[in-house]
């Protein structure tokens, strides 16, 4: 019996396109004052239009009471993220993000690299003629004070690696 | 006290009466039958044999003059139109009854009867698996958008920016699958007349019997 009151049996096919045209506009966020007065004036003008418009929203607004049945409805559900809108920007920052370490620990070890050859061919003489036997600590440096005078920036870097070479070359 | 009440409400019944006299539901019936018979036929037309429309008017026009001696509050045109509606339903679901099962049908009143009873009995499940076959049963697209909008709860514009599609596209789908939808279910619920009349009709045969 519910069923027959809202399936629009009878209606013809002229009139059911009509009424789902205006109930999916009406469904929409925004509705005219025009549209909305065009409406009613439809729906006055023929019984038809509105039988078919109040059964039509009956089956429209139903079909939203199948929420809990969602599984077994086949349209994949999609999430909406804020950023859904540019869709290009997001893979250019990632690759970015993604790529910028990269490139800096790529700098960083031939920096690293740069500094051990340095510190190989400068100190590696210095440390075997001022300490021999010695192991450096950060506490006293291998850098004689000269060297460290002269070159500040280059070899305060590079000090750690420098001193870890040593321990291991001996 | 008592007295002042009392003569009260003789007065409010008797100025009742004289605001509404008898023959006002005559008039008010008769007012409205000059202003929406020729639509409303019109209308049932479209749906039923000229003969069958001008029936079932009738009939309306008659249930509103009993309705409205019942309840002077009623609202008479939207009521005479439901009713005229339904009646019209009725008389189409009879039909198709008489359609699938030829003359046998229309000679019993009983399977109309039994048909209702089956109907109410079409629980709120049934209903709901009716609507589920036919949104499944939609075009791929058309159901994408459906479902975004009446189970999942998107916005037009949402939908429209998902999809890529412009908002008058998402308006047409949805307009479409209201459509589709309604003709699956007519058509699947075409099958329970079917069963309602062949229960009804072995009942009347057990009865006979």
């Amino acid at each position: 019996m519910q069923l027959d009151e809202w399936l629009c049996i009878g209606i013809p096919e002229d009139v059911m396109e009509q009424a789902s045209a205006w109930l999916a506009r009406l469904d929409a966020d925004h509705v005219s004052l025009d549209e909305q007065q065009l409406l009613a004036a439809w729906l006055d003008e023929d019984p038809l239009h509105r039988w078919a418009f109040e059964e039509l929203s009956q089956l429209y607004a139903r079909v939203a009471s199948l929420s809990h049945m969602r599984g077994q409805i086949h349209a994949p559900r999609v999430m909406i993220f804020p950023q859904v809108s540019p869709p290009p920007q997001p893979p250019v920052t990632q690759y970015a993000q993604i790529h910028a370490p990269h490139w800096q620990s790529v700098l960083a070890l031939v920096l690293i690299a740069a500094g051990l050859i340095l510190a190989l061919t400068l100190q590696g003489p210095a440390a075997a003629t001022g300490n021999p036997g010695n192991t450096c600590t950060a506490d006293s440096p291998c850098v004689t004070s000269d060297a460290a005078g002269s070159h500040p920036a280059h070899h305060n870097p590079p000090t750690p690696a420098t001193e870890q070479f040593q321990i291991h070359g001996e | 006290m008592s007295n002042g009440i009392f003569s009260n409400f003789r007065f409010s019944s008797f100025a009742a009466s004289l605001l509404r006299p008898g023959p006002s539901v005559e008039q008010q019936v008769n007012a409205l039958y000059g202003e929406t018979h020729e639509q409303l036929l019109a209308s049932l037309c479209r749906m039923l044999e000229p003969a069958q429309a001008e029936e079932v008017l009738q009939e309306a026009y008659l249930k509103l003059f009993l309705a409205l001696e019942e309840d002077r509050r009623l609202e008479p045109r939207p009521f005479l139109f439901r009713v005229a509606r339904n009646l019209a339903i009725s008389v189409l679901r009879h039909q198709k009854v008489v359609e699938q099962h030829g003359m046998a049908a229309q000679h019993h009143p009983q399977p109309a009867i039994q048909e209702d009873a089956v109907e109410n009995r079409v629980s709120r499940d049934e209903e709901q698996r009716a609507l589920l076959a036919a949104i499944n049963a939609l075009p791929p697209k058309c159901r994408q958008v459906f479902v975004m909008r009446k189970i999942d709860g998107h916005s037009h514009e949402e939908i429209a920016r998902i999809l890529d599609i412009s908002p008058k596209t998402v308006e047409n789908h949805l307009a479409k699958g209201m459509r589709l939808c309604r003709e699956h279910l007519v058509a699947s619920t075409g099958a329970q007349p079917d069963s309602a009349a062949a229960e009804g009709s072995e009942e009347i045969r057990l009865a006979a019997g």
